[in-house]
């Protein structure tokens, strides 16, 4: 008995024991420091010293001012103007690419490049493309009698431009999962539709689309999760600016804290970030079990 | 005709998505390979009448890359990647091990929990990271930069781990058991030879992201010759003067091994890359 209890112990301990490293990991640089940024959220502070408990005041401080409302709409309009045309982009070209292709494989490579480019890389890609002086863009705009455009330089057309760009970077991986689904829709089912006289579109919309919806909804939310908390794409191209265009609450946050050093205050956006991406994660893990 | 006009249009449009694609590389190439005179020419030319490799040369081996040469930064995001792919493979692999084999009591939330702290940005953390590193003085050191790459690929590393271990038949490591093999040995002639396509998986995986990251490079790391590539990338652009030359040459560099691993492992990447998004 006791030599069974005692095998049994061994046995556990071993097991936790490969459990600890990984666990320590995760709990010092990924759990604890949220309970660090809860706790700094909640003082005043100058650099790295916390002054005086201020209670809610940060949060109040964001919520209320106009800087932090800005950057909320900033984000509205972002991650919104990017989902309206990345979405449906990934659905046409996964149905494009659906469709019996030759060489489908190099297609689907060559397209999926801009994705595997890291945001600091597309960044500097296009800034040099949308060069007013040198870029090969403002040269056709030249020619067809627009004149120079400062595309990342303009209040008006940053944001926009910030969103083609985010666009051509992210919309690839939608296309792949979409593609994926859309391989999985019976072949019989869609050959029925068609012989009872199903155009196209029909047979699209009531045969395919039904199939993928699940997967178009996850892509939605993954989009958005990336939409939301993305900081290097922006930073790189524009920094935020050209006065504060577009300054997302990511870029809002990070300004904050390692340009202005107002950390209590940078952790407070940061714990708002985090209730928004706990709502997405959870609305993303209810839509995967649907689909299952 | 009807089917041909449109086949006709459906590779029309194919080759305009990847056109698309591809502009702002092969721009970018151009550019990298145009000596500075054409470079700010005008009207831009898209193929150079003279082809220099000036600007690769400069942007390797002589230090004007804002600092210090970009040929350091390379190597440092080498070494780095490397070394948090050593360390989370290592304890991923003994954590998923335990979950999948061993089954303590409790491998299940802790499966739960790990997975769960992808959920946090890294943005929300960041700061606190930052004052962690000042705190414990580890701030400007790759010991900060390793440990917070480690601790943030752990949980889909164990995930995907977790998955191949599983997969494989417990009878086998039984086998191995009643024929004399320790439960060590077990492990290391059966387990792992058989998981080989995971840790792979999950060693590209870890190298890309690490390779991509700008976030923690940028804001654990001060020094100019401890900067990895991506953060060596943006401050050039805050030189006086932006030698675009030099840039896009450094831009492709960086670009170079991530699209050369894509090309070559298509399936495997899109297969890790999604992997995570669909299970």
């Amino acid at each position: 008995m006791l030599a069974v209890f005692a095998k049994c112990v061994r046995k556990y301990w071993v097991g936790y024991l490969l459990l600890l490293p990984a666990t320590c990991f995760v709990f010092f640089i990924s759990i604890y420091p949220i309970i660090y940024a809860i706790d700094w959220s909640l003082y005043s502070t100058q650099y790295l010293q916390k002054l005086s408990f201020a209670g809610l005041s940060n949060y109040y401080e964001f919520i209320g001012s106009p800087r932090g409302m800005h950057a909320f709409l900033t984000t509205l309009i972002y991650c919104f103007g990017s989902l309206a045309i990345s979405v449906p982009l990934s659905m046409a070209v996964a149905s494009l690419l659906d469709r019996p292709v030759r060489g489908r494989i190099v297609f689907r490579a060559i397209i999926l490049i801009p994705w595997v480019l890291s945001q600091t890389v597309v960044a500097l890609l296009w800034k040099w493309l949308l060069d007013p002086y040198y870029g090969p863009i403002n040269y056709v705009l030249q020619t067809l009698g627009v004149g120079k455009v400062g595309f990342l330089s303009s209040p008006l057309l940053a944001l926009p431009t910030l969103i083609f760009v985010n666009v051509w970077m992210s919309y690839p991986l939608g296309v792949v999962l979409i593609l994926a689904a859309l391989q999985t829709v019976p072949r019989e089912l869609i050959d029925a539709a068609v012989i009872d006289g199903a155009s196209t579109w029909l047979a699209y919309r009531y045969v395919k689309f039904p199939h993928i919806k699940h997967t178009v909804l996850v892509v939605l939310i993954l989009q958005t999760l990336l939409y939301f908390n993305m900081v290097t794409l922006i930073y790189v191209s524009t920094g935020g600016g050209p006065l504060g265009a577009t300054e997302t609450i990511s870029i809002h946050l990070f300004k904050s804290a390692f340009e202005n050093w107002k950390i209590g205050y940078a952790s407070s956006v940061g714990v708002i970030m985090l209730v928004f991406n706990l709502l997405f994660s959870l609305s993303y893990v209810k839509a995967l079990r649907r689909e299952a | 005709m009807t089917l041909v006009v449109k086949r006709a249009w459906t590779y029309f449009l194919l080759i305009l998505l990847c056109l698309w694609s591809v502009i702002p590389l092969i721009w970018a190439l151009s550019t990298s390979l145009k000596p500075n005179d054409l470079i700010f020419s005008y009207p831009p030319k898209w193929i150079p009448t003279e082809v220099t490799l000036e600007h690769y040369v400069a942007v390797l081996f002589s230090g004007s890359f804002a600092g210090s040469n970009f040929g350091r930064a390379i190597v440092n995001t080498i070494g780095v990647a490397l070394i948090t792919a050593i360390i989370t493979l290592l304890v991923s692999t003994l954590a998923s091990y335990s979950t999948a084999r061993l089954k303590v009591p409790g491998s299940n939330g802790f499966l739960i929990m790990v997975l769960s702290t992808t959920m946090i940005p890294g943005i929300s953390i960041l700061v606190p990271l930052y004052i962690f590193c000042n705190r414990l003085h580890i701030y400007d050191t790759y010991l900060a930069l390793i440990m917070t790459h480690v601790a943030w690929r752990i949980p889909f590393t164990i995930w995907v781990l977790h998955g191949f271990f599983k997969n494989i038949p417990e009878e086998i490591e039984e086998a191995a058991l009643i024929d004399g093999c320790t439960r060590l040995g077990a492990f290391f002639r059966i387990s792992l030879p058989l998981a080989k396509p995971g840790l792979a998986a999950s060693l590209v995986l870890i190298l890309v992201y690490v390779w991509q990251d700008f976030l923690i490079g940028f804001t654990l790391i001060l020094s100019d010759e401890k900067r990895v590539a991506t953060v060596a990338l943006y401050d050039y652009l805050s030189q006086f003067r932006i030698q675009w030359g030099e840039l896009m040459a450094a831009t492709l560099l960086a670009v170079f091994p991530v699209l050369a691993l894509f090309l070559v492992l298509q399936r495997q990447f899109i297969h890790g890359l999604t992997g995570g998004a669909v299970k």
